[in-house]
């Protein structure tokens, strides 16, 4: 049962991918089509408009046999890693974002890496150099994207630390303060002893 | 005789006169310093209630903390080259087919100002990123939202000790003004939130539906770090498109 359960998935994420793959070829492939590729396959929202953002920003710099290989690419990580995690039946694109997010979280972290290998693949293919590194502060990583000559931190999509930190001024006071006081326990204890 | 008495007497003036000593030195050298250090932790602690936000600003003043820039000020860029050209783009809308420009920001450039007069917020300006570098130099736009003009979820954060110390008083109905060099943006408040900090619901994007979001740390009006947010939602009242003239 369970593994007809996962031939079935199987069948049916290669069925998604082949009538994406042909649609891409069909119509003349857009920066846009690569972000609805992303979407169609599961890719959380905040990443696919952070892959947005850089599209279309470089839409210039990136002909259509490109972007067709960058559709494929996506299609082909979906294959190869995420349609394992999805139930039966179930098509990527008609998760929500908690879904998404729920579907990346439960990964393991080897198949984490090689989405992330994917990535930096596909984008040395095109020039772009992605670097990558896991946080110590929660699951996610720290991504650069690097590409003429242009430099992109991608943004966690946690809220940022916006609060203040300690009045350093005060801190200041206090730390002289601290100093002073055993500084005069010091001469007081060698006054005394002299007299 | 008597000089063992003057000798005594001597003794015991000295003796009292050491022992004065000590008490001064120790008065002048150990309490002062303790006596500066419960002022301080005192004014810290009184820092800590809603007063000390009215003189805040002043203090800030004082100990200067360079938490203001020039909208435009030529800086050294980490993340582009110094001769970086501007990134324009004419986007044509398929419905209304109406042609305008975009200009893309390089990360950690000037992006834009906000404003939020209600709240005395004026002409803050906007870089392009969240990182710590860029919250230095005021609000930061969130790179995984969208562009400001295109439809969606904008994103904008900042301190809540610098750029959006005033952020929480915004009042549901303000007018919240977006503008760059090649769109305004106008919106209106629709709802105050406060959120965890892991908490990613209000700056996921909104495809389709635009929204601004700016957010800070919230505290209940106290300094400090905070694991909750507090964000101003706004829906967006018009688009303005502005005529870009780019120098040759």
């Amino acid at each position: 049962m369970k593994l007809a359960k996962k031939i079935t998935t199987a069948v049916a994420s290669l069925a998604i991918a082949a009538s994406m793959s042909v649609s891409a070829f069909a119509a003349a492939a857009t920066w846009e089509s690569v972000v609805q590729c992303a979407k169609d396959c599961g890719v959380q929202d905040h990443n696919v408009q952070q892959l947005s953002n850089f599209l279309e920003k470089n839409s210039d710099k990136f002909t259509t046999e490109q972007y067709v290989g960058m559709c494929k690419a996506i299609e082909k990580t979906f294959n190869d890693v995420v349609f394992k995690y999805l139930d039966a039946d179930t098509a990527a694109s008609s998760l929500d974002n908690d879904a998404r997010t729920a579907l990346f979280k439960n990964m393991t972290e080897e198949d984490r890496q090689a989405i992330l290998k994917a990535l930096v693949d596909t984008g040395a293919e095109y020039g772009v150099k992605i670097t990558t590194e896991k946080r110590a502060t929660n699951d996610g990583y720290d991504v650069i994207v690097e590409f003429d000559g242009e430099k992109t931190p991608i943004d966690d999509n946690k809220p940022s630390p916006t609060g203040e930190t300690a009045n350093s001024a005060a801190a200041f006071v206090a730390a002289c303060a601290i100093m002073l006081a055993g500084t005069g326990i010091v001469v007081v204890a060698k006054k005394n002893k002299e007299n | 005789m008597s000089d063992s008495k003057s000798v005594k007497h001597s003794r015991s003036r000295h003796r009292k006169h050491s022992e004065s000593n000590k008490v001064l030195r120790t008065v002048t050298f150990v309490l002062t310093p303790f006596l500066v250090l419960t002022v301080v932790c005192g004014v810290f602690v009184l820092g800590l209630l809603k007063p000390y936000n009215d003189f805040k600003p002043y203090l800030n003043l004082v100990f200067n903390e360079e938490n203001k820039q020039t909208q435009g000020d030529k800086q050294v860029s980490i993340y582009h080259p110094d001769d970086a050209p501007l990134r324009i783009r004419e986007v044509t809308n398929e419905e209304t087919e109406e042609t305008h420009t975009m200009i893309y920001p390089y990360y950690g450039d000037f992006y834009g100002t906000f404003t939020c007069e209600n709240a005395g917020m004026i002409d803050l300006p906007i870089y392009a990123g969240t990182r710590l570098d860029v919250l230095e130099k005021g609000i930061g736009w969130y790179n995984g939202s969208v562009y400001i003009g295109n439809v969606g979820n904008l994103v904008l954060a900042a301190h809540n000790h610098t750029y959006f110390y005033n952020l929480p008083w915004c009042k549901v109905g303000d007018i919240v003004v977006i503008e760059t060099d090649y769109v305004k943006m106008t919106y209106i408040i629709g709802e105050i939130v406060t959120f965890d900090e892991n908490d990613s619901t209000y700056i996921n994007p909104t495809f389709g539906h635009d929204r601004l979001t700016a957010y800070t740390c919230w505290n209940n009006g106290r300094l400090g770090m905070s694991k909750t947010r507090i964000a101003i939602l706004g829906d967006l009242v018009s688009r303005e498109w502005k005529k870009v003239e780019v120098a040759n």
